[in-house]
């Protein structure tokens, strides 16, 4: 058979004539007018990562709150980053289920502090002086939330709630050694990570974040895209724990290292 | 009890980048040559490869790539007045470990620092008098000039196979190059880097402004290379996953991709993980290295004898290393007398952003970690100091490298921290805002040093390293010169509204402003101001070589990386006649 | 196959230069049912249409492509960047907005992927590693870094190989490594020149029966 030069797949003209010569062209069915095709394709067609993602996360299922801590953390994230008209918070990304179990995984537990003492006061350029680990310190403030305050965050109003918040991040009280503007920042640094991080963690439930600011997400080359100046990327974001079904297998205790071949050869 | 092992002719103290260039090069001669390093052994596949390595938390926040500090941390003070405390976290500075050390995860900006640099001291007190410094400034020359690092500054870039453009090519002055810098040999092995559209926007504006535009110089490289050891990379894909990161398409120059392989192959380089060195031995007379002692992974103890020892574990492990031997005598700033710890510099970062309109999708994840456009007109002495009553600058550019929503959410100043209203303005800006960045230099002062702590220890039971810094005022000055000039250029690049943050005291450790710690262990011709000579020698010590950007007398504005590189080599070509006529090259 | 509908719509606004207008997915269906007038052939007769497609191995299967990458090829057909003789002249006649409008009638649309013969257990892991992992040895990095999990693209600029018929992307990899195919040289090239003819065949075999619901 004829081999035309410079092919990128096997066919040539004499593949065409044949395939026209079978009457097979004339039994495939016109395509109906675009209008008409399967109401799903074209509804799903206009449908961009843009839109609200609908599914929330569901209930975390908790390993290390109790549940009294449980309640505080809810109530307080719910605030922090809360739900609008147009996109979830942090309830509906699952950011009590990330804080939850980086508090009881290995980043709770002191991954990546130094820990040797002695421990002193220091300025505030020289950061974070305590000997509390992230689960511990969580632990020893919420206890002591828990004995000063008179009602429960979850039993406040939204307006209560925000200023009882803007009055721990203001700080200046104690909570059983635990600087009440340190707990305040380091729980909104783990509830800022439970909404942007990747959902492998547990949290960004389907992505949410990603969707409402149009990051791509884990997934990422772009050489063609670069320097197409204003190009609008749309796409789905995409999880580095998804498969290609679109299924997010998620694993929150990543370690917060990376050893391959340790010890030597 | 140390267990004492066969003598070899070498070893480095560290695999990273200077450790592992020395190794080749020393290999190559056919010397029987051990690269200690630390951390564990890292490759392209399977330990950088992507979705896995592109996880913000991880690698950027986590700093799962970085030096183990649940181990060794380093204790830091802003002046000799304060008690220096751990730094508990890294945050403002992010030393690598394993193979590659932090070009495993660095961006990729190479640079060569400018002729006046070198000769730093002397062209200063020319152009603006003895009497025009702060009398707490320290800025020293460096005993080798431009002139005779270029080959080796070229050698390195071939090496890496940066992507740029050449602006000055034997004198001649190159379009579309950078106009200031120092005269090249050639042409950058592969070409710019392709320009995203924060640097079209900087680009359009600072040419209004009479300013010259030229693409940053990228060792994440433009198109597939081969470099002069044989060793292939591949094109950039501009991820937005570059700094903190490995690059899983072989397209980030890391020692993995474009060095180690070629001294793995040599039967004479032997390289072991996992080995923490914690001192050189030195001979009863303290004149000469022995070996060195080190921990294994399993905590066992060894004695590794050499004839000659190559300190390559970074900057600040390079100084403290030396304290803990008890080599050179370390620096007192009270009486200004000693030379290890000496002169420790950093960098003076400022930054502006410039608010779009939501039509104008910026797409910062789009990007390499070294795609950007910038000017040199601000840097160094490109300028007149005269009426400013300042030294150094900035290089000035949209050099933004990733939208990792984590780290990176603009927002105008005034913007809530969280709730509904940080909500709103997050999702208005994220894609909407262009970042600049005015990289400035770092002018050594006497109170500005490294010692070691007396207090903290590692998990060996050694002092760690204790910085004592604080942003001299000069360059607090400076930095308020470079936000000024910011504030014009956003104003130009016609946004909405323009936010500059010009760096100011007391330095953050808790804050994150590039990993460029330089000095210590500085270079020079005389012994009293400098721990090593011009071929990075030890004064003191002969058949010892203390390689990195520790020997940087002051830092230019420039990343380091380019200056490092050129330094390797050139110390390389001095080791060669060293083996041949071991003793003292003064 | 749902989540194709949503995973590929791309919406491109270059607010820049002046560009092609809006795409007419009407006007590139008749592009794709009669062809044109200058001489371009209906797609049709290899390519199906968007509700059928075609099941011969011969032609790739244009299913969850975007615009973007289809009106590249048409594009790089015409220049002869990518080279076939059959799509050479078709392209070659095609107006760029015709291009356009023929990529938009044929985006997006999804089938699953047909469950042909299954590959050796040992091929089919060999293509899993490179797709997943990549190999040191051949200095090769994942395959799904760009092309995402199992293959299922990153649009618009980087195409789905998952479900592809396995002889159509062994040809693809050939062609650059040989030099035939010259867009994309920077990117697929060099990983092409790594790949020996069995890699290549087990890449092929693994991805062709990657499932895509």
């Amino acid at each position: 058979m004829e081999q035309d030069s410079g092919k990128d797949f096997e066919f040539s003209r004499r593949d065409a004539l044949k395939l026209a010569a079978t009457g097979l062209l004339a039994t495939l069915p016109v395509t109906p007018a675009v209008a008409e095709t399967k109401p799903e394709t074209h509804a799903q067609h206009n449908q961009t990562s843009a839109k609200p993602a609908k599914q929330n996360a569901p209930k975390t299922t908790y390993t290390f709150l109790n549940r009294q801590e449980a309640a505080f953390i809810e109530a307080a994230v719910a605030r922090l980053i809360p739900a609008d008209e147009k996109w979830g918070g942090a309830i509906e990304a699952g950011v009590p289920n990330y804080i939850d179990k980086q508090l009881g995984g290995s980043w709770g537990a002191g991954e990546r502090l130094y820990r040797s003492g002695p421990w002193q006061k220091g300025t505030p350029t020289q950061g974070y002086q305590l000997p509390f680990t992230p689960a511990e310190l969580f632990r020893t403030a919420l206890k002591a939330l828990a004995k000063q305050m008179k009602k429960p965050l979850n039993k406040m109003t939204p307006e209560e709630q925000d200023s009882f918040l803007k009055s721990l991040e203001k700080g200046g009280t104690d909570l059983d050694g635990v600087p009440a503007e340190v707990f305040f920042s380091s729980l909104l640094q783990l509830t800022m990570e439970g909404f942007f991080s990747d959902p492998v963690y547990g949290g960004n439930y389907n992505k949410i974040s990603w969707r409402m600011i149009g990051f791509p997400g884990a997934y990422g080359s772009y050489y063609d895209l670069v320097d197409k100046h204003g190009i609008k990327i749309d796409r789905e974001p995409l999880s580095l724990a998804e498969d290609a079904m679109g299924k997010i297998h998620t694993h929150p205790n990543i370690p917060s290292s990376l050893k391959h071949g340790q010890g030597g050869r | 009890m140390a267990t004492r092992l066969k003598p070899v002719d070498v070893v480095t103290v560290g695999v990273g980048m200077t450790g592992a260039i020395l190794g080749k090069e020393m290999a190559a001669l056919g010397l029987k040559v051990v690269g200690l390093e630390r951390g564990p052994q890292l490759d392209t596949v399977p330990d950088f490869q992507s979705p896995n390595m592109h996880d913000e938390l991880r690698f950027a926040v986590r700093k799962a790539l970085m030096q183990d500090n649940t181990k060794e941390a380093v204790t830091a003070r802003n002046n000799s007045d304060q008690t220096a405390l751990p730094i508990r976290r890294w945050d403002s500075f992010l030393p690598g470990t394993g193979t590659g050390g932090a070009m495993v995860h660095w961006n990729g900006q190479t640079y060569r620092f400018q002729v006046a640099d070198f000769i730093y001291k002397t062209h200063i007190e020319k152009r603006y008098g003895k009497k025009f410094l702060d009398p707490d400034l320290q800025i020293q020359d460096w005993g080798v000039t431009y002139d005779e690092l270029e080959p080796h500054y070229d050698r390195f870039e071939y090496l890496c196979g940066t992507s740029g453009k050449a602006g000055n090519i034997k004198g001649k002055i190159q379009a579309g190059g950078n106009p200031f810098e120092g005269w090249r040999s050639r042409e950058y092995p592969t070409p710019p880097m392709k320009e995203h559209y924060a640097g079209a926007l900087f680009r359009k504006a600072v040419t209004n402004l009479g300013y010259h535009p030229f693409p940053q110089p990228s060792s994440n490289l433009s198109q597939p290379y081969t470099n002069p050891e044989g060793l292939s990379m591949q094109t950039c894909s501009f991820c937005g996953f570059c700094e903190r990161f490995g690059c899983e398409h072989y397209a980030k120059s890391s020692p993995q991709t474009i060095i180690l392989p070629a001294a793995l192959k040599m039967s004479n380089y032997e390289l072991r993980t996992g080995c923490q060195v914690l001192r050189i031995n030195l001979d009863k007379d303290k004149k000469k290295a022995t070996g060195v002692t080190y921990v294994d992974a399993a905590g066992r103890e060894f004695e590794q004898p050499a004839d000659l020892v190559l300190l390559t574990a970074f900057s600040l492990n390079n100084v403290r290393m030396l304290l803990l031997s008890g080599i050179g005598k370390p620096y007192d700033p009270k009486t200004g007398e000693g030379v290890v710890g000496r002169n420790y510099a950093y960098q003076t970062m400022n930054s502006a952003q410039i608010f779009y309109d939501e039509s104008v999708n910026i797409n910062p994840f789009m990007a390499s970690g070294s795609s950007g456009t910038l000017i040199d007109d601000l840097s160094g002495d490109n300028f007149d100091h005269g009426p400013l009553k300042f030294i150094g600058g900035a290089y000035v550019g949209a050099i933004n490298t990733n939208g990792r929503p984590i780290e990176y959410r603009p927002t105008p100043p005034g913007t809530p921290k969280w709730g509904a209203d940080w909500k709103k303005a997050v999702v208005r800006h994220y894609n909407h805002t262009v970042n600049l960045n005015g990289h400035g230099g770092s002018t050594a002062s006497r109170q500005n040093y490294l010692d070691l702590d007396p207090t903290y220890k590692d998990a060996w039971g050694l002092p760690l390293l204790r910085i004592t810094f604080d942003f001299p005022d000069n360059d607090i000055r400076m930095a308020r010169y470079i936000g000024d000039q910011m504030k014009k250029i956003g104003e130009e690049m016609g946004g909405k509204q323009v936010a500059v943050q010009a760096r100011e005291k007391s330095w953050n450790t808790t804050v994150y402003q590039t990993t460029h710690n330089t000095g210590g262990a500085v270079m020079g011709t005389d012994p009293k101001t400098s721990a090593v000579n011009r071929y990075l020698q030890s004064w003191d010590v002969s058949n010892l070589f203390v390689v990195g950007a520790s020997a940087f007398p002051q830092n230019s504005c420039y990343n380091p990386t380019g200056t490092v590189g050129a330094l390797t080599y050139w110390a390389a070509e001095a080791l060669k006649r060293y083996v041949k006529s071991p003793g003292a090259m003064g | 196959m749902e989540r194709y509908f949503l995973y590929f719509t791309t919406v491109i606004l270059f607010s820049l230069s002046a560009r092609a207008a809006e795409p007419d997915v009407k006007a590139g269906e008749q592009i794709a049912l009669k062809g044109t007038s200058a001489g371009a052939t209906a797609c049709i007769a290899c390519h199906g249409t968007r509700t059928e497609e075609n099941k011969s191995a011969a032609f790739p299967r244009l299913v969850n492509q975007s615009q973007f990458y289809l009106a590249a090829q048409l594009k790089d057909y015409a220049t002869g960047a990518r080279n076939n003789a059959i799509m050479n002249p078709i392209a070659k006649a095609l107006t760029d907005q015709e291009k356009e409008n023929v990529a938009a009638y044929y985006a997006n649309i999804s089938f699953p992927t047909p469950k042909g013969k299954k590959p050796a257990a040992a091929v089919l892991k060999r293509g899993e590693t490179l797709a997943k992992v990549g190999d040191e040895k051949i200095q090769v990095q994942a395959c799904n870094n760009c092309h995402g999990p199992g293959g299922i693209g990153m649009p618009p600029a980087i195409p789905p190989l998952a479900g592809q018929h396995a002889e159509y992307l062994q040809a693809q990899l050939v062609a650059w490594k040989q030099g035939q195919r010259k867009n994309s040289l920077d990117l697929m090239a060099p990983i092409a020149q790594r790949l020996s003819e069995k890699d290549m065949q087990a890449l092929a075999a693994y991805f062709s029966q990657v499932q895509v619901k």
